[in-house]
């Protein structure tokens, strides 16, 4: 069992005001702070300190920071615009060779064949998983993560 | 240009140079497509019906008109190049039969 005194009273008042069930009893506490100024006015100041924290609100974040650190990790996946060069220049060589197929004098290529550059351009876009018809929402400003 | 006024246009710049970036690709890449000239026409339609679009908001205010034009022009020349192959699909092979032999030299 604690001993009554002030500092146990009070400690123990604080308890009851944040909810918990300290050792000594409401009535022990009632009657100590009935006897002693002290205490009742430590209590207010301490009540009055409380309800002041109480009406502080927590920031809430206003973003998603972990996107922007993940990024910055080693391990991070890199974006895929390292691929997309090479694919850029495999599908432009095999465009290049097709035009030239084509300027090729007495070659009688039929009429499917001139959708064939337009097979490799679908290619070259499903392989990238990447459409250029569609209006990209998650566009970042330079030097922003 | 004040710093907010440099932050709050940014996004707006940033748009238009992605959208050109894109469109830059796209008739790139189209230079080597030739479907005796349907293939710019498709293009026209896709791209401004993309630029007409309502979602995602904000829709489009300036240039619309530009869109629409780019739309309906893209539109008849899909309506009018396949109907005057068409109806002239007779004409057209006697057509490519005297150029064929002008080119074997005939």
């Amino acid at each position: 069992m604690s001993e009554l005194n002030c500092e146990s009273v009070s400690m123990a008042a604080m308890a009851v005001a944040d909810g918990y069930h300290p050792e000594l009893s409401p009535e022990q506490i009632g009657t100590h702070l009935a006897s002693c100024a002290d205490c009742r006015r430590e209590l207010g100041q301490l009540q009055e300190l409380s309800s002041l924290l109480d009406t502080q609100e927590r920031r809430l974040p206003t973003e998603n920071l972990w996107q922007k650190i993940e990024r910055r990790l080693p391990d991070a996946p890199r974006s895929n615009a390292s691929a997309v060069l090479p694919s850029f220049m495999f599908l432009g060589a095999l465009l290049l060779g097709y035009r030239l197929l084509e300027l090729i004098p007495d070659r009688d290529f039929s009429f499917l064949f001139k959708f064939v550059p337009v097979l490799l351009v679908i290619a070259a876009f499903v392989y990238l998983r990447e459409n250029p018809f569609t209006i990209n929402c998650e566009l970042r400003l330079e030097g922003e993560l | 240009m004040s710093e907010t006024n440099r932050e709050t246009q940014a996004p707006i710049i940033l748009g238009q140079k992605y959208a050109y970036a894109t469109i830059s690709l796209v008739l790139g890449l189209a230079c080597f497509i030739n479907l005796a000239g349907l293939e710019k026409a498709l293009l026209a339609v896709i791209f401004g019906w993309m630029a007409l679009k309502s979602t995602p908001a904000p829709a489009l205010n300036a240039r619309r008109l530009w869109a629409k034009t780019g739309v309906v022009l893209g539109t008849l020349v899909l309506i009018v190049i396949p109907t005057i192959i068409i109806l002239n699909l007779d004409r057209l092979r006697v057509v490519i039969e005297a150029l064929m032999k002008l080119s074997e030299g005939k």
